[in-house]
């Protein structure tokens, strides 16, 4: 089983090697997987860190990174989304101004 | 005030209804230069604005009603307004409240005047309706430490400088505190004169729903975070 989560550590690896990613989310990435072969690797680890933080086990304190990895996900998403709004925004604003239509003659008249 | 100075910013979605009595009665107070930014309508709401005497402008998708007024907001500065008065298309306001606005501007030398319910009277306001705004009202003082008595009112007169300088980064409803955030970060002075809300089946109908609130609340954090990455 180690070696079955190892390589698919390592898998994980690869792939994000393939993405177009920052250099600081590269690293964070790269930290992850590092950090999970030594988990695997040295399974007391966890329990001992728990121990040191006054978690509990070592599961728990699993359980917890867990949590606050995906709280850093979502709010990452929701960041770049409302980047992208932005940039929507920006861009249907153009069109909507470079298309205006002008009320006809009868009013300007008026 | 030279007429061709003012420009009435109209944001609207689905307002088929309502929107021809909207743009006829500001028409007919004088106001030539009416600008209906229709927000992806998928009735004829651009259509009869057109047919009625406004400028239309039209987001091929829904943005928001923030989107809708940096939308009029930019087009109108682009074709020289001095003054950019937003007005709901719902028949909410009164155009009779622009002229009284307009005379506060000029007599107290104002960037910003500011419509307020709270000061003047509201016709047929739910309850569940005052309470949301009051809790929006309590957040906007809370957070812009500006001591206004509406924080969600529509009906607002901008100078060109006001309008320059401000920039609405909320696409959805949570602009109305986003613009009182400017004015207070950007040192813009502002007035309040009261005004007459009125409530009918159909503005209450095209009304907020109440989660709409926490939707605003995150959207006004975000921008907070966002401002100050």
């Amino acid at each position: 089983m180690t070696f079955i989560i190892i390589a698919l550590l390592l898998l994980l690896a690869v792939y994000i090697g393939t993405q177009r990613l920052s250099g600081l989310q590269t690293a964070a990435m790269v930290c992850f997987v590092l950090f999970g072969i030594v988990l695997v690797v040295f399974q007391d680890l966890t329990t001992n860190l728990a121990h040191a933080l006054n978690v509990g086990r070592g599961t728990d304190l699993l359980f917890y990174c867990s949590l606050l990895a995906g709280l850093f996900l979502a709010s990452n998403f929701y960041f770049r989304f409302k980047r992208n709004e932005d940039v929507n925004v920006a861009v249907i604003r153009q069109i909507a101004i470079d298309h205006v239509i002008e009320p006809s003659e009868k009013w300007k008249a008026e | 005030m030279v007429s061709g100075d003012l420009w009435i910013v109209v944001p609207a979605l689905n307002e088929s209804e309502s929107i021809r009595g909207v743009v006829a009665s500001l028409r007919a107070a004088g106001y030539e230069y009416v600008c209906v930014v229709d927000d992806g309508s998928t009735d004829a709401t651009g259509r009869i604005a057109h047919e009625s005497g406004a400028y239309v402008l039209r987001h091929i998708v829904n943005l928001g009603q923030g989107a809708s007024l940096q939308t009029g907001i930019s087009f109108a500065l682009s074709r020289g307004a001095q003054y950019i008065c937003t007005f709901d298309a719902d028949g909410q306001h009164s155009p009779d409240a622009i002229a009284t606005m307009f005379q506060i501007l000029a007599l107290r030398d104002v960037d910003v005047v500011l419509g307020s319910r709270f000061l003047g009277r509201t016709v047929g306001m739910p309850w569940g309706r005052l309470i949301l705004l009051k809790a929006a009202l309590a957040f906007t003082q809370l957070h812009s430490r500006l001591r206004v008595t509406d924080a969600h009112n529509g009906l607002r007169l901008l100078s060109r400088k006001a309008a320059s300088e401000i920039t609405i980064g909320q696409p959805g409803m949570a602009h109305a505190s986003d613009i009182l955030q400017q004015v207070a970060d950007k040192g813009l002075t502002y007035a309040e004169v009261p005004v007459t809300i009125t409530y009918s089946e159909y503005s209450k109908r095209k009304g907020q729903p109440g989660f709409e609130a926490f939707k605003i609340l995150l959207d006004l954090l975000y921008r907070w975070m966002a401002y100050r990455r």
